[in-house]
């Protein structure tokens, strides 16, 4: 008994100092990596918004959708209109493309919510195809394939984040500030509700919850994630065009989601820093990132289902399965007959 | 309209459901008192259950009207139905597989109180809801399987769980669909005595083929043949019912 508490706080003390040693890695980044190493980073994190976006639904509520890249170009394209074009002030601009984000969010929500499966995929799969469209050829406005050029990230509280390291620290911490909500949002019963939906929604409802609006709320709530996503990257790379909202990304953020493991919390940022890692290695040796990242992608579902999450859950299940059964194997040595102490004191000898 | 509904339950009032042409529940009329246990009997194919999930809501109703606890629920959805105090199990298991046995009885008895917004507070922070599921997890013998994942119990302590949930709800009326499928007899007995223990206020509908348990638990029963409630009366009265044995036989044709 008192050896397994000890060796549970090992293990969380292990897992703390990990934590707070990747929380400095991370804050110091700018002292010891290239420009190269942040902007990467940065990719990292509106990538991880919009990985979360599509892993918070698919992983806690079981819906797949393939819609969530279009609310990603949608606040990016706001922000590039009335901020770059029309030089609307911050924050107006960003809260008009969330704002934009959420409605398109709720009214796609009230169409796609109330179905399940396949279905779902395919109208969101549609949805996402119209935004993609719109934006391709849409020339008055949105300028089709050129798309909005000169954002600027603003000035805010007199921080100057035109430059790199200032617009690092201020992404890494809007994302710690989006992975608390979420965690929050997970842990609350709302959370735990959608996971019920997620496991039978016939059930939910017999149990009198409202499952449609949930349903449609947790949809919302995803397409702001995406919509941060989309500020960020906009700011970030300076222009907005229709590859933002394109189906190979959506693709692509769906494969990330389930490399890293879409049941898990970490999942969708594992597997974003995995995808952009990878991109940016590879990039170095081959032009076929695609090709490269879809194999990664078939061998790991292969050999993991979960993701990767999924294979250390497995791993560590194992592990704590040993030392459950030696636990009891102890207790019961101490509680029964005094050959099997001695068999146990043996064992410890040994 | 002169029923004195608040007596009772469940009314029905000429309910009808056609499936492609198939007349499978036909002016149907039965009303269970409140604290009643009802069982509904019948061969395969009599209409209980289209009966039971048109109670329930799960399937729409052509013809006629339900009255639920008193409200008339003829058009109320699943949903509703369930918060003026219905609670149900699944004759095939609906159960939240991936989830423990603790989480699904706190979604259970959540479904009544309310989500509540706070990000603040987790679903583990709620202690009061928290000493509720594990009430109703002793209720129902699962005390030892509260923190276990539901995909990995036995057939028959899933069985038990489909009751718990139906109980956390705090119901008023439940509505019981085959809940000893598939389960031994030892487990049967176990079932028995659980569903015997619920509090006498609580109205009971039940379907089941096995007509020891059907004897146990019920004080009325309700005979459907072909979608059409051909008797009811006492378990002794339908033992000795003629026409009920030979629909059980198959020889007769109403």
């Amino acid at each position: 008994m008192t050896r397994s508490v000890v060796q549970r706080d090992t293990l969380r003390g292990a897992k703390l100092i990990g934590a707070v040693a990747v929380v400095v890695a991370l804050v110091t980044l700018p002292a010891y990596g290239d420009q190269y190493t942040l902007t990467t980073f940065i990719r990292t994190i509106y990538f991880g918004f919009l990985a979360l976006s599509v892993g918070f639904l698919l992983g806690q509520g079981g819906m797949i959708s393939l819609t969530q890249t279009a609310f990603f170009g949608i606040s990016g394209y706001v922000v590039g209109l009335l901020g770059a074009e029309r030089g609307v002030p911050f924050p107006i601009p960003e809260l008009a493309g969330l704002a934009l984000v959420a409605v398109t969010a709720f009214l796609f929500g009230l169409i796609v919510m109330r179905t399940h499966g396949i279905v779902l995929l395919m109208l969101t799969l549609a949805l996402g195809q119209i935004c993609w469209s719109f934006a391709r050829q849409n020339t008055s406005v949105l300028h089709g394939w050129a798309g909005i050029r000169g954002i600027q990230p603003p000035s805010v509280l007199g921080l100057d984040l035109t430059q790199n390291a200032t617009f690092y620290w201020m992404s890494l911490v809007i994302f710690g500030l989006g992975l608390l909500l979420l965690w929050r949002l997970v842990e609350s019963p709302f959370g735990l509700a959608l996971n019920g939906i997620r496991e039978s929604p016939r059930r939910m409802s017999a149990l009198g919850y409202p499952v449609f609006w949930l349903r449609v709320t947790a949809f919302v709530i995803a397409a702001l994630y995406a919509g941060v996503g989309g500020i960020l990257a906009a700011w970030s790379s300076g222009i907005v065009t229709p590859t933002a909202l394109q189906l190979s990304r959506t693709i692509w953020i769906l494969l990330i989601v389930i490399l890293g493991g879409a049941r898990y919390f970490w999942g969708p940022v594992l597997g974003a820093v995995i995808a952009v890692w990878l991109d940016v290695i590879i990039s170095q040796l081959t032009p076929r990132y695609n090709t490269v990242i879809g194999i990664v992608f078939v061998v790991v579902i292969l050999v993991a289902p979960n993701g990767i999450l999924g294979v250390w859950e497995r791993i560590s299940a194992k592990r704590r399965r040993f030392r459950e059964v030696a636990e009891n194997e102890h207790a019961e040595a101490l509680s029964t007959a005094p050959k099997a102490r001695r068999r146990l004191s043996r064992a410890e000898e040994d | 309209m002169t029923l004195p509904d608040q007596q009772y339950a469940i009314v029905t009032r000429q309910v009808s459901k056609t499936f492609g042409g198939i007349k499978a529940v036909q002016g149907v009329d039965i009303a269970v008192a409140v604290g009643e246990r009802r069982a509904l009997i019948g061969p395969n194919g009599a209409g209980k259950s289209t009966l039971f999930n048109l109670i329930t809501g799960e399937i729409s109703i052509d013809e006629g009207q339900i009255h639920v606890l008193g409200r008339d629920a003829t058009r109320f959805s699943v949903q509703r139905r369930a918060r003026l105090g219905l609670g149900r199990t699944y004759q095939i298991s609906q159960l939240f597989l991936e989830l423990s046995v603790e989480q699904s009885l706190f979604l259970a008895s959540a479904a009544g109180i309310g989500l509540g917004l706070s990000l603040l507070n987790g679903w583990r922070d709620r202690t009061e809801d928290r000493a509720w599921t594990r009430e109703v997890a002793g209720q129902v013998g699962l005390a030892d399987h509260l923190f276990r994942r539901v995909g990995e119990l036995s057939h028959g302590l899933q069985r038990q769980l489909e009751l718990g949930m139906a109980f956390a709800m705090r119901p008023r009326l439940v509505m019981l669909d085959e809940p000893a499928a598939g389960l031994s007899p030892a487990e049967r007995q176990t079932l028995v005595a659980l569903i015997q223990a619920m509090a006498p206020d609580i109205t009971l509908i039940l379907i089941e083929h096995d007509m020891d348990i059907v004897m146990q638990l019920a004080q009325r029963i309700t005979v459907l043949h072909r979608g059409v409630v051909v008797t009811e009366g006492t378990p002794g009265e339908i033992q000795k019912n003629s026409m009920v044995q030979r629909i059980y036989l198959g020889e007769a044709h109403v």
